[in-house]
């Protein structure tokens, strides 16, 4: 997933200017703070993902952006122009709803026209852009239909089309495709990405679907507990992760704490007890020797043989606990001689089952790790 | 949850709360604030006919004293409850293997049963009264259908020419049943519907009898839709004042007839007034602890 | 589907036979020839023509329609306000007490609602004047409080199942909220309003105590007419007036639940097919 490319609609702007730009803002409900002192900036035509579990504060603040909720402290601005105190049906921002929230009483045409109603605009004009909407979705054989007319997967492009009629400056999508299976998904997702490129208005998606982010977005901001944990491209955060927190919601990976033994400039060794081997790690950045350190290391990142490889730094023998087949890889956990598990990853290369490297059930493995691959972080716990 | 809210309520919108609130207070509180403050009056010959004391403390509680002081106010008290409490239970008697009856039918037949069930609700209340004075007449075939059936059970020397259904006690009960069984069936019925045939799977899986599993998970389970439609019954039972009027037995009255006896015509403001606080009393204990068994039952569900 | 068993079909036939013996035989004893009601005398329609030309009857229908269509329709608009504003205007000052005050009626048995409305009204006549005396005005004002209940009962159950988002979504797409409430909220709950409308247009065609409590000399509601009469004894032109309204209502019932299931029906169809359509 992190060596996809980046999605279509990808600009090349990351952020540079300020088009939309949340400054320090609060969001409390009574004695609960959804939103805790977020800064953030966006840029002109990027497609960009809030991330976070539920209840990370993410929704809220869509839902400041969107004008339905009011900062508790701290200011929005959209291109330039503070937010506050304007009323949602005054913003240029429109939102596509999680629930849809189609009109049930209105045509598919009339859902999508609604907004434009607000618009001084011909009539002919106005179907027009109906029209047009209607065929970048791909609906226009449904213009007559009611929302329950029409499958999941319609009523999410009615959804789209609605809130891009008005031609907003921002468009916010919350879980645009969390009510979809699993097959539509894959092939809305990328539908999504081209109509943000098409278009070039400014997306903003919420998920909790972190594969959906990452195929999805040009950035993307991590969020827990109202704060936001690390604001990156899907790919800084998948393989440079800035905390544990981070490594550990994106991707699985594999957690030990240790302690350093010895830097030198470039690389660090690290005592790791429940691994019972000392790791060479490459350091990324200067160490404080404060708080935890704790390695971190992908499961698809561990190489595995039957028989010890050479010259390779980092190694450990250990026994196959268990697997299981994925088809496109296996998953392994290798229990060691401390008891420590480990998680690894991987692929399944060749065709067949009778892959003579297949390990499998109490056989003996040596596991290596690239002193590249290893994260380090010093969390405090 | 708190309840979303969308309207920036400003102007034109205080106008839907303000309407609908100015009504509710001046015709729905004021009228309650009234009745309570004249059960404390004395009544007077007067027009209003009643007058508060000119001293401290102002009020007074003789309507209370003799609320309990006069047997005939208790009794009635005491007939209007347990008239209301012998046609809840029978309601639930009869209703309960109704609703149980109409989740276990096919769709296009619950479909037709359950609106035999509210068509009566949509005929006038009155008429439906009316219709049994005429079957519990002593001449009715309803009646000689009863007494021939009696005379059959019984030696000959309990025969009867007719039974007297009318002007009793077990008449107003009868008619009560009749009237309210509806208010019995809907909400138990939509209580058992919602609930998972599953479970009665399960439990006849793990060895359970029919008749165990209605005891072990049905009837505990029904027991919001029982106090439901318990209180749907019992409370309009206790103050009915048009049955009792039409079928009772007028030497024994019910509660509400007292009220508007007083009331219309003894005059007595807060005799009447005293007795309404009394019945709100009676009436709103079972109420509350049936709001405090529903919201204990949703913080269950919830949690 | 679990099978009906034989207890329970009795239940239901012996259950189903008390709700409407006494409402059959109402109808059959309609047809009497006899002036006693109970005995059989022949089959006639003679109760039927009585009964048009007693105009006694025919003018407390009149006043009873009137009440019934005026006070349904304030009811409707009060209770519909009423409702939104308890659900969608989030907890303004004083909200519980409004949802408080309109649950009162609904809990309270009638006679107390009637003898305190009255207190009200007789109180009222003493302190401003008005109403001097008993009638259209004050049975108006009785029927509307007491439907309103209902009709806001009917509301609030219907606009919580409601996902609020719709209207959001029409607020995000640049209707003020009047805009959101014209051509959003309101054609999305007006079948609960018009059921609303139905049940407080019935309610008060129906009702006895609180009228009788309400109502002045020469403002008699059919429901009124007829206690009368009952007090006084059995008539057959009482059963064919019952068995004239049974049948309008049947009628009226079973016609609109049947396009109601039809309804029901292509809309299910409809959703199966989109669903369908899908793959």
């Amino acid at each position: 997933m992190a060596e996809t490319a980046p999605a279509p609609g990808a600009p090349t702007d990351q952020g540079g200017d300020r088009f939309i730009s949340v400054r320090n803002v609060t969001k409390q409900f009574g004695s609960f703070t959804a939103v805790d002192g977020v800064s953030l900036d966006i840029g002109k035509g990027e497609l960009f993902a809030l991330l976070g579990s539920s209840g990370c504060g993410k929704t809220t603040l869509l839902r400041m952006l969107a004008g339905f909720e009011q900062p508790s402290s701290g200011q929005i601005f959209i291109d330039g122009e503070d937010m506050a105190g304007i009323a949602p049906y005054h913003r240029p921002i429109n939102m596509m709803f999680q629930s849809y929230a189609l009109f049930p009483h209105m045509t598919v045409a009339r859902n999508i026209g609604y907004g434009l109603k607000h618009e001084r605009m011909a009539r002919s004009e106005r179907d027009d852009r109906v029209a047009a909407m209607l065929d970048l979705v791909q609906l226009k054989d449904f213009a007559r239909r009611l929302p329950h007319q029409l499958s999941g997967g319609q009523r999410q492009r009615v959804a789209l089309a609605r809130a891009l009629a008005k031609q907003p400056k921002l468009l916010l999508l919350d879980e645009p495709l969390g009510a979809l299976d699993k097959k539509l998904r894959e092939q809305t997702q990328f539908e999504i990405a081209n109509i943000q490129y098409e278009t070039g208005i400014t997306f903003v998606v919420v998920t909790h679907d972190q594969e959906e982010a990452m195929t999805l977005a040009s950035r993307i901001a991590v969020m827990d507990r109202g704060r936001i944990r690390q604001l990156d491209t899907p790919r800084t955060i998948y393989e440079f992760p800035g905390s544990r927190f981070v490594a550990s919601f994106i991707g699985s990976v594999n957690l030990f704490e240790g302690e350093l033994v010895r830097s030198d400039g470039d690389h660090a060794e690290i005592m790791v007890p429940d691994l019972g081997v000392t790791l060479r790690a490459l350091l990324r950045g200067p160490l404080t020797g404060k708080g935890t350190l704790t390695c971190a290391f992908r499961p698809e990142k561990v190489r595995m043989t039957r028989d010890k490889p050479d010259g390779r730094a980092n190694t450990i023998k250990g026994v196959v606990q268990d697997f299981g087949y994925f088809g496109k890889d296996s998953l392994y956990r290798i229990k060691l001689p401390t008891q420590a598990l480990v998680r690894v990853d991987a692929p399944n290369t060749l065709r067949g089952g009778d892959d003579d490297n297949a390990a499998t059930w109490e056989d003996d493995v040596y596991l290596s790790i690239d002193p590249a691959a290893i994260m380090l972080f010093e969390d405090p716990a | 949850m708190k309840p979303a809210a969308w309207f920036d309520r400003r102007g034109w919108s205080d106008i839907i709360i303000g309407v609908p609130y100015a009504w509710a207070i001046v015709f729905i509180l004021v009228p309650i604030v009234i009745v309570s403050a004249l059960s404390f009056a004395v009544p007077v010959l007067n027009s209003p006919p009643y007058a508060f004391a000119q001293s401290w403390p102002y009020v007074s509680t003789g309507s209370f004293h003799r609320l309990f002081a006069d047997s005939i106010y208790v009794r009635s008290f005491g007939v209007s409850l347990f008239n209301a409490g012998v046609a809840t239970v029978l309601c639930l008697l009869i209703g309960y293997p109704m609703a149980l009856g109409l989740t276990r039918v096919s769709k296009a037949a619950n479909r037709v049963l359950l609106m035999l069930i509210v068509l009566p609700f949509w005929t006038s209340f009155l008429l439906r009264v009316y219709a049994w004075i005429g079957l519990m007449g002593t001449t009715s075939w309803f009646n000689r259908l009863l007494t021939s059936l009696y005379n059959v059970l019984v030696p000959q020397a309990w025969h009867v020419p007719h039974i007297q259904i009318m002007y009793t006690n077990f008449a107003v009960i009868f008619v009560v049943v009749y009237s309210y069984l509806p208010f019995m069936i809907l909400p138990l019925y939509a209580n058992l519907e919602k609930l998972d045939r599953t479970l009665d799977e399960a439990a006849m899986d793990l060895g359970s009898r029919p008749w165990q599993v209605f005891v072990d998970v049905t009837l505990p389970l029904s027991m919001p839709g029982i106090i439901a439609g318990g209180l749907l019954v019992f409370i309009p039972a206790a103050g009915e004042l048009v049955i009792p009027g039409l079928v009772g037995n007028m030497a024994d009255p019910m509660i509400g007839a007292i009220i508007s006896e007083e009331f219309g015509l003894n005059h007595d403001w807060p005799m009447a007034a005293s007795i309404s606080v009394a019945l709100l009393v009676v009436l709103v204990v079972p109420l509350m602890a049936y709001t405090r068994f529903q919201s204990r039952a949703e913080a269950g569900a919830r949690g | 589907m679990k099978r009906l068993s034989p207890f329970l079909l009795t239940m239901m036939v012996l259950g189903y036979l008390y709700l409407y013996a006494p409402i059959i035989s109402l109808i059959v004893f309609s047809f009497n020839k006899s002036r006693l009601v109970t005995v059989w005398g022949g089959f006639s329609t003679t109760w039927y023509f009585k009964l048009f030309e007693n105009t006694q009857i025919l003018d407390a229908a009149w006043l009873s329609l009137r009440l019934a269509l005026i006070s349904a329709t304030v009811a409707t608009i009060l209770g519909t306000m009423a409702g939104i504003a308890l659900v969608r205007f989030g907890p303004f000052r004083g909200r519980t007490l409004l949802s408080g005050l309109i649950t009162t009626p609904l809990v309270m048995p009638e006679v107390l609602t009637g003898v305190s409305t009255l207190m009200l009204f007789l109180l009222m006549a003493k302190w401003i004047g008005w109403p001097a005396r008993r009638g259209f005005s004050t049975l108006l004002i009785a029927h509307i409080t007491f439907s309103m209940t209902y009709v806001t009962t009917v509301i609030t159950s219907r606009l919580s199942t409601i996902d609020v988002s719709i209207e959001e979504a029409a607020l995000d797409l640049g209707s003020p909220p009047w805009q959101v409430l014209r051509d959003i909220t309101l054609p999305v709950i007006s079948p609960a309003i018009l059921s609303g409308w139905l049940l407080a247009f019935t309610i008060s065609l129906d009702d006895v105590v609180i009228t009788s409590f309400t109502n002045g000399p020469g403002y008699n509601t059919l429901p009124m007419l007829v206690w009368a009469k009952v007090r006084l004894g059995v008539t057959p032109d009482i059963n064919a007036l019952g068995s004239l309204i049974v049948g309008v209502v049947a009628i009226g019932v079973t016609l609109s639940s049947i396009v109601i299931t039809r309804q029901e029906r292509r809309r299910e169809k409809e959703i199966q097919a989109a669903l369908a359509g899908e793959q």
